[in-house]
């Protein structure tokens, strides 16, 4: 809302700055975002919250500054002495509302003998004020009143009606009308209209029809001030497409009170600047004025709720600002609320107007006295497992990425996984965010593919975030917890050391340290398949007989609809499964009491043998005196026979009971050759 | 022994060796035992003399080649004792860089929510999950938020095709909470929220929010004021000036919207706060007691207060970051600066 601080002048005595007004609105609710200078006035951008909309006015404006500043308001006379008013008058148009739900109230009022023509600099220059072009006096004049007022006017070129009726009534299937704009419309029975004997001609508190409008030919006017049910306005501006100041207010809610003296103040304006006649010609139809609400404050509450000492004579003296009329009795405040606060209908709303008026800057600030609260095991279990993952992951120097959650179908389809659970938005933005992710490994690639766009080289990257699929069998929506990783790219070297391509066993390191470090006891890496990943280049963490994520080297086409040239190794893991089998507990295990001796060990055998199968000879032969077996070497190549490969492991020995001799080691590690030889064609080097 | 064969018995030992050298020390050694001027190969080059003479291209291409397959094997064996045994030689020029090894770094979004979190939890506010899927009942009605009323407006919202809907604010988690616990109650809640806004430099269809509530006998609006100062003078630090302004939201009455002295220009007004000289960080209030009888909580016995932020704000705020985007892009130039 804009309001012209000129224009709050003919309302209040204003001696103070305009950046004094904007610091008293501001701080009693109003909040001025901006203030611009238009020909000298000072205008004010006004955040007016969707509960205050008698403050869609200068006039309601000038209230507020009243009620803070306490300079007094006055009103216009012709709008004092006709507030809360009803004419009985149906002397002038006939007016018929068929709908007396979505239209309350019409007040017509006949002017005859008005000269069209362009409006007074001063009335030009205020609706410029407020960024609203003039058209010619008559139009301008129900603008002016609504910014005035808040009240929406209409005006209807009165022998252009037919019949000179007006019916209030719900559009027919097939009707249509040509708005203002010059733009038709067609219309069905969820669009309010103003019509004549036969036809719509105005979209009721929306906008009128060009047939009817004022031109430079208009003689006779017909004046409409009324109101409409706020759902009804807002259905209809949402049907049409089309939104005006006018509906603005009614979508809002105007004041009943102002409806019969914006009819008058209109009235007056014409006669002055158009000089119209008013003929005397009003009609009234529709409901009553209702009468005001009354609402009774405990004084208690106020203290009870805002923590402040204020005296009684204070509230009422805040109160008689906002025009709240009130009596005290013992402890009870009693008031009576003005037909434009539809807002205040409880006790707690009154005490928010003290609070407000009050100054929320002088409530004292006191800490309260907190009880410790219970802690559910499970959430602390989730939280304390993902940042212990953030340290390990960071401590590896990983970094953390967080993307949305929302992604196009094509993205998910890209990944190759299946798309039958997806969670689908129905009204989403665009086709970039139509779903929820089932899967963190879209936007890992995404994020990849960004980064070496970006001609950064080394990426490891990680992201703890929630994924959701659509529960066929509850038709419910899940939100599950994933860990995801990507890794690509380049260790660079120094004067030191040689660079080096990220590969799998970079990954599988940072998943085996990861496991390690939550605690996962007895998990196994197994070979799988998965849509995404490349056949011999994708396993499974397998803990606890469940698979719970789910790592490997991305496929090449899957990586290259990502836009990655580069090799991409990814992993997924679900934090629920991980849950089950992590233990963050941490219990200390005794240090050994015996050296351990380490053996170094060369073999020569077939490729197609496993790691993990000599892994397993080993530590079935020498059992648990086999305290660590490592790999420091690998060889293919020249020098060795095809189909062959050289490994090299250092095996650690120990005993927890005693110190192992020489002879001791020498047997196991014979014992462990020998096996080898025996078991996997292996030749001692 | 045939010529030939003496050479074969060379390069089979010569093999051997190499690989069975552990340091380049001992490698240099077998360079030398072969390949040094009076070393095995230089030997044998020199007994070429005596083979017959049909014989003597082959020997001598054979003795070539053996030459250069020694030295390459030598060349290869010595590259991968480069990267395992870095210091091969005392080093003294105390001027090369350090070597350094990469530091993994936590979003800054992430980093935002703990610390705030932290924070709050220091004055007993239990941390809970709730979800992001929601049904209107928790994200609207529940809120004071009826159909038709015009602040449902300022909440658009996304749907999913079963009717229900991605939460506009965090403050669901109320209602989830005080639906399963009675007061005292003293939570915080971190978490995504969705709204249809085109992406710009200060927009996103989804950021983060915490939400936080207190709910007890005697819980004031001053203590609304006491618990969110702590806040701020703990996160923006201590000389940070607050700002409680009226404001409307459905589920709290009175209502307030909570700006900070701008802590870049110290309030004097710069471009960060628009030349305001305030900062507006989060909306606040007292729960609405229409709040409480949806959970059943009686307000005539029971007062609470509830806040909620915008994390990513925060965030930006307090890096000086200028553009959301850069938030969800998660270059990794921008994520080490955290």
């Amino acid at each position: 809302m804009r309001v012209s601080f000129d224009w709050l002048k003919d309302f209040l005595e204003l001696k103070i700055e305009a950046n004094k007004a904007q610091s008293f609105l501001t701080m009693t609710g109003l909040e001025i975002t901006s203030i611009a200078d238009i020909d000298g006035d000072h205008v004010m951008e006004i955040e007016v919250t969707p509960n205050r909309p008698d403050c869609l006015s200068v006039l309601g404006i000038a209230r507020e500054l009243s009620a803070a500043s306490g300079i007094p308001i006055k009103y216009p006379d012709s709008v004092k002495k006709n507030l809360m008013k009803k004419a009985g008058a149906k002397g002038g148009v006939k007016i018929e509302i068929l709908d007396k739900h979505a239209c309350p109230r019409y007040v017509g009022c006949i002017m005859k003998n008005v000269k069209v023509e362009p409006s007074p600099k001063w009335l030009v220059q205020r609706l410029n004020a407020m960024g609203v072009r003039s058209v010619n006096n008559v139009v301008d004049i129900t603008n002016y009143v609504l910014f005035e007022l808040g009240q929406p006017l209409h005006a209807f070129d009165l022998d252009k009606l037919d019949q000179k009726r007006i019916v209030v009534r719900r559009a027919k299937k097939g009707e249509s009308i040509v708005t203002i704009d010059g733009i038709t419309r067609a219309l069905n029975p969820n669009v309010l209209v103003i019509a004549d004997a036969v036809r719509p001609v105005a979209v009721a508190g929306i906008m009128g029809g060009k047939d009817t409008e004022i031109t430079a030919e208009t003689k006779n006017i017909l004046i409409e001030s009324a109101c409409f049910d706020p759902v009804v306005i807002r259905k209809a501006c949402r049907e049409l497409g089309l939104a005006s100041e006018s509906s603005y207010r009614f979508e809002r809610g105007v004041d009943q009170g102002m409806i019969f003296a914006s009819s008058i103040r209109a009235q007056e304006l014409v006669k002055e600047i158009a000089s119209g006649r008013a003929a005397g010609e009003m009609s009234d139809a529709g409901s009553g004025i209702e009468k005001e609400k009354e609402i009774t404050l405990s004084l208690d509450e106020v203290a009870r709720i805002l923590g402040i000492d204020i005296s009684p004579e204070r509230i009422k003296d805040i109160f008689k600002k906002l025009n709240l009329n009130p009596i005290k009795k013992k402890n009870h405040i009693y008031v009576t609320i003005p037909s434009y606060r539809q807002d205040l209908s409880r006790d707690i709303d009154l005490i928010e107007e003290i609070a407000r008026l009050y100054g929320y800057d002088n409530v004292p600030a006191r800490l309260p006295s907190f009880t410790p609260q219970k802690i559910y095991q499970l959430e602390k279990k989730t939280v304390s497992i993902e940042n212990e993952i953030r340290k390990i992951l960071c401590g590896m120097g990983l970094n953390e990425i967080m993307t949305y959650s929302l992604t196009s179908r094509n993205t998910v389809e890209r990944l190759g996984i299946p798309l039958e659970n997806l969670v689908s938005l129905k009204n989403p933005m665009s086709s970039q965010q139509e779903v929820m992710r089932p899967s963190l490994l879209s936007e890992m690639l995404e994020v990849l593919n960004w980064n070496l766009n970006r001609k950064n080289t080394l990426l490891q990257l990680f992201e703890l975030n929630k994924v959701y699929i659509m529960n066929k069998e509850t038709g419910q929506a899940e939100e599950k917890m994933h860990l995801s990783i990507g890794i690509c790219g380049n260790k660079p070297g120094n004067w030191k050391e040689k660079p080096r391509d990220l590969d799998f066993f970079d990954l599988k390191g940072i998943i085996e340290i990861l496991m390690g470090s939550l605690g996962a006891a007895g998990y196994r890496i197994e070979k799988t398949t998965h849509p995404s990943l490349k056949e011999n280049m994708s396993t499974t963490v397998n803990a606890g007989g469940k698979a719970c994520g789910v790592f490997g080297e991305v496929k090449e086409d899957v990586a290259r609809r990502f836009d990655i040239k580069k090799k991409v190794y990814a992993a997924e893991i679900s934090l629920d499964d991980l849950l089950i089998c992590a233990n963050l507990k941490k219990t200390f295990t005794a240090l050994p009491k015996y050296p351990s001796i380490k053996r170094d060990i060369a073999i020569l055998l077939d490729d197609i043998i496993d790691a993990s199968v000599i892994y397993d000879v080993i530590k079935e032969e020498a059992r648990e005196l086999v305290k660590s077996v490592d790999v420091f070497d690998l060889y293919k190549g020249q020098q060795i026979q095809e189909g062959k490969k050289s490994l090299a492991y250092t095996i650690e020995y120990r005993s927890d009971e005693r110190t192992l001799n020489d002879k001791e080691v020498n047997d196991i590690h014979k014992k462990v050759q020998d096996a080898l030889t025996k078991r996997l064609g292996a030749q001692i080097r | 022994m045939k010529f030939i064969d003496k050479l074969k018995d060379i390069e089979k030992k010569a093999i051997k060796e190499i690989s069975d050298s552990s340091n380049i020390g001992e490698l240099e050694n077998v360079r030398v035992k072969y390949l040094g001027r009076k070393g095995i190969v230089t030997d044998a080059i020199k007994g070429i003399k005596s083979v017959p003479k049909k014989d003597k291209p082959e020997a001598g291409m054979f003795i070539n080649k053996l030459k250069q397959k020694i030295t390459l094997l030598l060349e290869e064996r010595e590259k991968g004792f480069m990267t395992k045994e870095t210091v091969i030689f005392e080093n003294n020029d105390m001027t090369l860089p350090g070597i350094k090894r990469e530091l993994g770094h936590v979003h800054p979004l992430v980093k935002t929510t703990q610390e705030i979190i932290e924070i709050f939890g220091k004055m007993g506010f239990k941390a809970v999950e709730s979800p992001e899927i929601e049904t209107e009942y928790y994200n609207f009605e529940a809120l004071n938020i009826p159909k038709n009323h015009p602040s449902r407006e300022t909440f658009h919202t996304f749907y999913i095709e079963n009717g229900n809907l991605l939460r506009s604010q965090t403050s669901t988690s109320q209602i989830r909470v005080m639906e399963k616990e009675k007061p005292p109650i003293q939570v915080i809640h971190a978490g995504k929220v969705y709204r249809p806004d085109a992406v710009d430099a200060s927009h996103s269809f989804m950021f983060y929010q915490i939400e936080g509530f207190m709910v007890d006998k005697g819980i004031q609006f001053s203590d609304l004021k006491g618990v969110l100062e702590r806040f701020a003078k703990e996160y923006f630090g201590d000389k940070v000036k607050m700002r409680f302004r009226p404001h409307f939201f459905p589920f709290t009455e009175p209502s307030a919207e909570v700006d900070i002295s701008c802590f870049i220009c110290g309030g004097k007004g710069c471009r960060v706060c628009s030349h305001k000289g305030w900062l507006e960080v989060l909306g606040s209030g007292m729960i609405n007691p229409r709040v409480f009888e949806f959970v059943k909580i009686d307000p005539s016995v029971y007062t609470g207060f509830a806040f909620g932020m915008g994390v990513d704000r925060i965030c930006m705020l307090k890096y000086g970051i200028d553009d959301i985007r850069l938030l969800y892009e998660n270059d990794v130039r921008f994520l080490k600066q955290f």
